[in-house]
């Protein structure tokens, strides 16, 4: 199978049987990846109107796991240039969104089903025009993810056409840029300042808040807390979002009551301990089970961590 | 094949279908009556609130899986004297994609005992029928005992527990295929191996010509002149639909979905969302001085038997590190310190047959549900923790914490051990328990004044409307009901078969 930079001179029937001799695709070794694009196939007249060079993105979307992805308009500079994007308000022009899915189930013409489709219907944010296009993406090479051959075909009342507009990837750079916006705030979540309250008690909790080199493990504030605080307010049932706030005043400000002059975040690493252990055997049911909730929040949050899984050779979860 | 034939994810202006049957709910109870209905040759259409996720797509995060595949990240509570969490997947495949794997049949004493209460059940359960759908469904399923090459130390460690102590124990029959041990059951298997519902049973019925909807939340049934004709709800997409019944509505949507659905849809006849009951769980961590990496090996892979004639079963729990984490007693440097040695902890845990009762009503967000142990609950729970720190010494524990408020917080010896179950507390909040297996909310009977359903899995009031999931389940079993709940759900499609149409 020739190499992407050897298809730019290919014939469209030498591009079409390397679409029908193509590898599968593995989808886990695309998420988080940007892939050049570079068009092949198409008139002269007709690249020079629209692009030559693009970039495809593959995204696994959380929540869904589903495999997303869009195009990023690049600045034409050439074949060989660095990838450049087209910014608008500062921010990289997208376009052609689309979903990466199997081909079992999808009509296509004959041998186009080697790969994977990129479906422009099913993407996330879509235009109907663009729901009639799908794109077989083949490896060029058996087991790599670094090289692409896709091509173009419409669906049309059941029937498939193709098209001309061959296409090579390689894979360029991580994932910086994601378009979708993130679902606006709940009133429920916490604000900034009680989600530092709260990591306040889960590092106190944990005895991760301070450097701790004989237990080998990893500060509090090294570790991915994004990863679970877009989970936990995206998608804990909502009286165990409103009853986090009430619990995390109680331990919060419980200190002043206490003996301890502060508020908890305010108290110095030992104070903090001392605190939390005295309120985990509290005579209140509700201050203890504050702190078991803080823990088990906590760690939840902390073993997500991929550094902290590697420390006990666990893997992903 | 593609098993979802309607993803409303992508449904965005309204939707009208139309089916034989249509069926709510795509976990164990849909899956089977569902595949059943097909091969007979009947139009079934499968809603689901969950979307379809496929073992590749697991997200790697185990925070992520959660958020995937459970509803509202498994963070569901019943409230009462002592708050407890209930799991429930929110998937196709429903709670099967996260469950343990754990298969038993019914116990044919709890069928006798339903039978003994209700006579007209022994003609609509026969023993014999049952267990002939569970040796099918097992079969279909993979089901068999857990190989002790990939159980993994915790599991392997409860067994020598038990033998120490010459209590029945067994290695848990599971319905996997090619298990590797990973230890992921509960974020969903990332190899495959289980074959929960959206590997098995739904396959099935697709290929019988059923139609699967995923991303379809159904909110109401329609009853016209005394018959269940439609259901209406709303897809991921922010879309209204309606699905016309030409047969019959089937409820599968789990112990707290279907009485919401029913009580939301005005069919509020008999205790309908009364009578919930469970086997609430209780845990005991422990130390052992050598490895046991409880994160790997089968998830649930070894039970003790010998003590469930007192309503308890001892399982081993594959806990991820971070619930394992959270089991730890101390907090601060202490429990840093301990935490340091993670893979030398373990947790196993006792299913209650409990007595207690609760209720589910339908709330503005989500279902209200509430339950309170009995006192010989309690006593049970307390004496859970007792067996359950004797196995764990018996099996070389160092040190167990039985976690009881205001109890001591380690046992070193088997004569502390038995002093939890003298002079352990009672109080409900002493201790942290959580919800499994929900049975009773819409329960089958006879009596149209003391259940919801008849004895044929038909609504008393409204034909053509039918339960087929745990709702219907006079009592808990005392043992986990997969197996049973698709036993009632195949016997309820052939009720649906044999009804007039």
């Amino acid at each position: 199978m020739p190499t992407a930079r050897a298809l730019r001179t290919a014939t469209r029937r030498e591009l079409r049987a390397a679409i029908v001799d193509g590898h599968p695709v593995d989808p886990a070794q695309l998420a988080g990846w940007t892939y050049r694009g570079t068009s092949l196939g198409l008139p002269r007249a007709l690249e020079r109107l629209s692009w030559k060079t693009f970039q495809k993105t593959f995204w696994r979307e959380p929540g869904t796991g589903r495999l997303l992805g869009w195009n990023v308009r690049l600045e034409q500079d050439g074949v060989d240039a660095p990838s450049r994007p087209r910014l608008r308000r500062g921010r990289p022009v997208v376009e052609w969104h689309y979903q990466v899915i199997a081909p079992t189930g999808v009509a296509t013409p004959r041998g186009f089903d080697r790969g994977l489709i990129i479906d422009y219907g099913l993407g996330r944010a879509r235009e109907p025009t663009m729901a009639l296009i799908k794109d077989p993406l083949v490896a060029l090479t058996p087991g790599s993810a670094d090289e692409f051959l896709g091509v173009s075909y419409l669906v049309v009342g059941g029937r498939c056409v193709e098209t001309p507009t061959y296409f090579t990837l390689e894979r360029e750079a991580p994932i910086t840029y994601v378009p979708y916006d993130e679902p606006a705030p709940s009133p429920l979540a916490l604000t900034a300042t009680e989600r530092a309250w709260a990591e306040a008690l889960f590092a106190a909790t944990l005895g991760v808040d301070a450097p701790a080199p004989a237990t080998g493990l990893p500060r509090w504030d090294a570790i991915d807390r994004a990863t679970f605080w877009r989970a936990f307010d995206g998608h804990a049932a909502p009286i165990v979002r409103a009853g986090l706030r009430p619990m995390l005043y109680a331990l919060t400000f419980l200190p002043l009551a206490r003996g301890h002059r502060r508020p908890f975040f305010r108290l110095d690493p030992a104070a903090q301990a001392a605190f939390l252990t005295a309120a985990a055997d509290d005579r209140l049911a509700f201050v203890r089970q504050a702190v078991a909730t803080m823990k088990t929040l906590a760690g939840l949050a902390y073993f997500d961590d991929p550094t902290v899984r590697a420390r006990f050779d666990a893997g992903p979860p | 094949m593609t098993l979802v034939a309607l993803d409303g994810r992508l449904v965005r202006r309204a939707l009208s279908d139309v089916a034989d049957v249509v069926v709510v709910g795509s976990g164990p109870a849909g899956a089977t009556v569902a595949a059943d209905l097909a091969r007979a040759g009947l139009r079934v259409l499968i809603v689901e609130e969950g979307h379809h996720v496929l073992p590749a797509d697991y997200a790697a995060s185990g925070v992520r899986a959660m958020a995937q595949l459970y509803r509202d990240l498994g963070t569901s509570l019943a409230f009462g004297p002592l708050p407890m969490p209930y799991l429930q997947g929110r998937a196709v495949g429903g709670t099967s994609v996260v469950n343990g794997a754990i298969c038993w049949r019914t116990p044919p004493e709890v069928l006798a005992a339903w039978a003994a209460a209700d006579p007209p059940l022994a003609d609509a359960l026969p023993a014999e029928v049952i267990a002939a759908h569970e040796a099918r469904l097992a079969a279909r399923l993979g089901v068999a005992p857990t190989d002790p090459a990939i159980a993994g130390e915790k599991n392997l460690a409860l067994g020598r527990g038990a033998a120490a102590l010459g209590v029945a124990h067994r290695p848990i029959e599971r319905n996997v295929v090619g298990c590797v041990g990973a230890g992921r059951c509960l974020q969903g298997c990332p190899h495959g191996a289980k074959l929960s519902m959206d590997r098995s049973l739904l396959p099935d019925a697709v290929a019988a010509g059923a139609r699967i909807a995923a991303g379809f939340r159904v909110e109401r049934i329609a009853v016209a002149a005394g018959r269940a004709v439609a259901v209406h709800g709303e897809t991921a997409g922010g879309a209204r639909f309606t699905v016309r019944a030409r047969l019959a509505v089937v409820l599968a949507a789990s112990a707290i979905q279907t009485p919401c659905l029913l009580r939301s849809s005005g069919l509020t006849h008999g205790p309908v969302g009364d009578g919930l009951t469970a086997h609430p769980g209780v845990s005991v961590t422990a130390r052992f001085d050598r490895p046991i990496r409880a994160w790997t090996g089968a998830t649930q892979g070894h039970e003790v038997l010998g003590l469930r004639g007192e309503g308890l079963k001892l399982e081993a729990l594959g806990f991820d590190l971070g619930l394992l984490a959270g089991r730890l007693p101390g907090v601060g440097p202490a429990l840093a310190t301990r935490l340091a040695e993670l893979d030398r902890y373990a947790v196993w845990g006792a299913a209650l047959r409990a007595s207690g009762r609760g209720r589910v009503r339908p709330g503005r967000r989500r279902p209200w549900v509430t339950y309170a142990l009995t006192a010989d609950d309690l006593r049970r729970a307390r004496r859970a923790v007792r067996v359950l720190a004797d196995h764990f010494l018996a099996a070389g524990a160092v040190e167990v914490y039985p976690g009881l408020a205001g109890f001591a917080p380690v046992v070193r010896d088997p004569s502390e051990a038995a002093r939890i179950e003298r002079d352990g507390p009672l109080a409900p909040t002493a201790y942290a328990m959580s919800m499994t297996h929900l049975f009773g909310t819409a329960r089958m009977g006879a009596d149209r004044a003391t259940s919801v359903v008849r004895p044929d899995f038909r609504h008393h009031t409204v034909a053509g409307l039918y339960v087929a999931d745990s709702s219907v389940f006079p009592t808990n079993l005392g043992v986990n009901p997969q197996l049973p709940i698709m036993a009632m759900a195949a016997r309820c499609a052939e009720r649906i078969i044999a009804a007039p149409a």
